[in-house]
């Protein structure tokens, strides 16, 4: 309901989330567009270069690799953190005593950083003296399984281990969200399907699952453009992983910055950005048309 | 006397209710066995993180680390004090508080013109508002430090959060909440001339207290755990903060101190951690939000 009718008054109260947006998000990207067209000579000095920082990405081998790498780095850990969350949703939702707990107990890695992750999943799994790299150890030698568990040498170990740290950090996000949906679910379906006797697996693929389906959708998106930036500092933790076999975009990046290459840095920015805006532009569309259906 | 009988029949309903939830208990103890072992499962680096703290830093090995050790108190104090974490907390806290009061109170203005003030290209601006969203620190990592350097903002608190003011989330949560509040309740404050600011104090933020509340807490967590934006544009150790100060507290070659480095992720992980279990509800209501 419109009460105000001062225009200019309008547009001051809006001042400062346009100005904030304008300085610090869109002007950024923007140079970052005219600074991927040149190339840099000492740090300094800036040169034309066209697109010929594009057209030597696309010929890279190593980029190329970096993407691939970055997509099913993404895929793995929405994938395994949306299914575990699902798990944990589940048994709380079905669960009637001592819920809030549970809840709780489930989603603490919610307020945890990337960084705190990193740090402690490395000590953790350090391969001189981690308690749970001992523990994997003495398993596996009990089944007569040779393994290295050394993130440093091993690069199989090295995506397992960041992957599992991504996933296990992301855990927490996801039983938010699916538990408020299926509290959502109202009590009358959990009655029928009790009374027509549907057993439990059913009950999660043919109900549960296609009603918070919304939710789900939601998730897979804002999960995968969670994935292609905020588990840096794992990577970090583990430099990239041994022969840069975890050399995703965003630690590519970082590294190309941090040589000072700036036209390079900047190309590949556009590249993240690319894939990070179309993810973002789909969840706007989606959420915009459930919006339609069942919001408030 | 009539204290005494009320207490009485409060531990008469106390003494119910724990019958109840025992009784609901056993109704379902596999799954509470299979909760319960799923959810010690996924505490337990955090558990092993607290433990490990307690450690003599330089004996720690595989053998010695399941148990609470001698060394506790030490650890902290050292991480604290002379490694400067008790310098990167208060950076850490000034931060994320400034982060959180920045983001909601400059998103309130925002709804309050989206909502209740008669504007051209309202989707637009707020499709602009939006897309920042697809805008995260990485995508601009290169010109953003030239920006700082050129406002002289690097090494400095406001370089640290100003960035961060802008929150495409609560612009938007707010602005749904403010639509939902009954024409009735915005007419009165129409007729009796109610100027836009007492408007938003006096009616609107006391109607939106729970979101306002989750907002806060969603943004003090993001902020306090914000690792690239602080390692790219601080390099004064006395302007550092928490998530850097522990990641440097990891040396990549020589003999690590293991307990001071679970120290300070204690440190680093409590506050986060706290105000999460202190405004649960607000903060599952208002992230849960964002699919509706």
């Amino acid at each position: 309901m419109q009460v105000y009718r001062n225009r200019i008054q309008g547009v001051l109260l809006l001042l400062p989330t346009l100005v904030v947006s304008l300085a610090f998000f869109y002007w950024p990207a923007w140079k970052t567009i005219r600074l991927s067209r040149v190339r840099t000579i000492g740090g300094v000095q800036k040169i034309p270069n066209g697109w010929d920082h594009f057209t030597a990405l696309a010929t890279s081998g190593a980029f190329q690799y970096s993407v691939l790498a970055s997509f099913v780095f993404a895929f793995v850990v929405v994938a395994g953190s949306m299914l575990i969350g699902l798990y944990l949703s589940y048994l709380i939702y079905r669960v009637s005593a001592g819920q809030t707990i549970y809840l709780v107990a489930a989603i603490f890695t919610y307020a945890l950083s990337f960084a705190v992750t990193a740090n402690i999943m490395d000590v953790l799994f350090n391969p001189n003296v981690g308690l749970f790299k001992e523990a994997l150890m003495i398993a596996t030698q009990a089944f007569g399984i040779q393994f290295t568990f050394d993130h440093t040498t091993n690069p199989l170990w090295a995506w397992i281990f960041a992957t599992g740290a991504t996933m296990w950090k992301m855990i927490g996000y996801n039983v938010i969200f699916m538990m408020a949906a299926l509290s959502g679910i109202p009590e009358s379906i959990n009655e029928t399907a009790r009374l027509d006797g549907v057993g439990t697996v059913r009950l999660v693929t043919r109900v549960y699952i296609p009603m918070i389906s919304p939710t789900l959708a939601f998730l897979a998106i804002v999960n995968t453009v969670n994935a292609f930036f905020l588990p840096f500092p794992v990577i970090q933790e583990i430099s990239g992983g041994p022969s840069n076999t975890l050399n995703i975009l965003i630690y590519d990046i970082w590294m190309t910055y941090n040589n000072s290459v700036i036209g390079l840095a900047s190309a590949k920015s556009l590249v993240l950005f690319t894939i990070i805006g179309l993810l973002t532009a789909g969840q706007l569309y989606l959420s915009d048309r459930f919006a339609h259906y069942g919001g408030t | 006397m009539a204290s005494e009988q009320g207490q009485t029949t409060q531990r008469a309903s106390q003494m119910i209710d724990t019958t109840a939830i025992k009784q609901r208990l056993r109704q379902q103890p596999g799954l509470h066995l299979t909760l319960i072992g799923s959810l010690v499962v996924l505490a337990l680096p955090v558990i092993m993180t607290v433990l490990m703290s307690t450690q003599p830093s330089t004996q720690i090995s595989s053998s010695t680390l399941a148990g609470i050790g001698s060394e506790g108190l030490s650890n902290y104090q050292e991480v604290l004090f002379e490694a400067n974490f008790a310098t990167y907390l208060v950076n850490s806290l000034i931060m994320a508080l400034a982060i959180a009061v920045g983001k909601v109170g400059i998103a309130l203005l925002a709804a309050l013109a989206l909502v209740y003030y008669d504007l051209p290209f309202k989707r637009l601006i707020l499709l602009f508002i939006l897309f920042t969203l697809a805008l995260p620190v990485p995508v601009r990592i290169v010109p953003m430090y030239e920006i700082m350097v050129s406002l002289d903002w690097e090494n400095s608190m406001l370089g640290l959060v100003v960035p961060y003011f802008a929150s495409a989330t609560s612009v938007l949560l707010l602005r749904q909440h403010f639509r939902s509040i009954s024409d009735s309740m915005v007419e009165s404050a129409k007729l009796d001339g109610v100027g836009p600011l007492k408007f938003l104090v006096y009616v609107l933020i006391p109607m939106s207290r729970s979101m306002i509340a989750g907002l806060f807490t969603i943004a003090f967590i993001w902020g306090w755990n914000q690792y690239l934006w602080p390692l790219i544009i601080i390099n004064d150790q006395s302007k550092q903060v928490l998530q850097v100060g522990l990641a440097q507290l990891n040396p990549t070659a020589g003999e690590a101190l293991w307990g001071l480095i679970m120290a300070g992720a204690v440190i680093t992980l409590l506050i986060p951690m706290v105000l999460m279990l202190a405004l649960r509800e607000p903060l599952l209501d208002t992230v849960s939000m964002q699919t509706k």
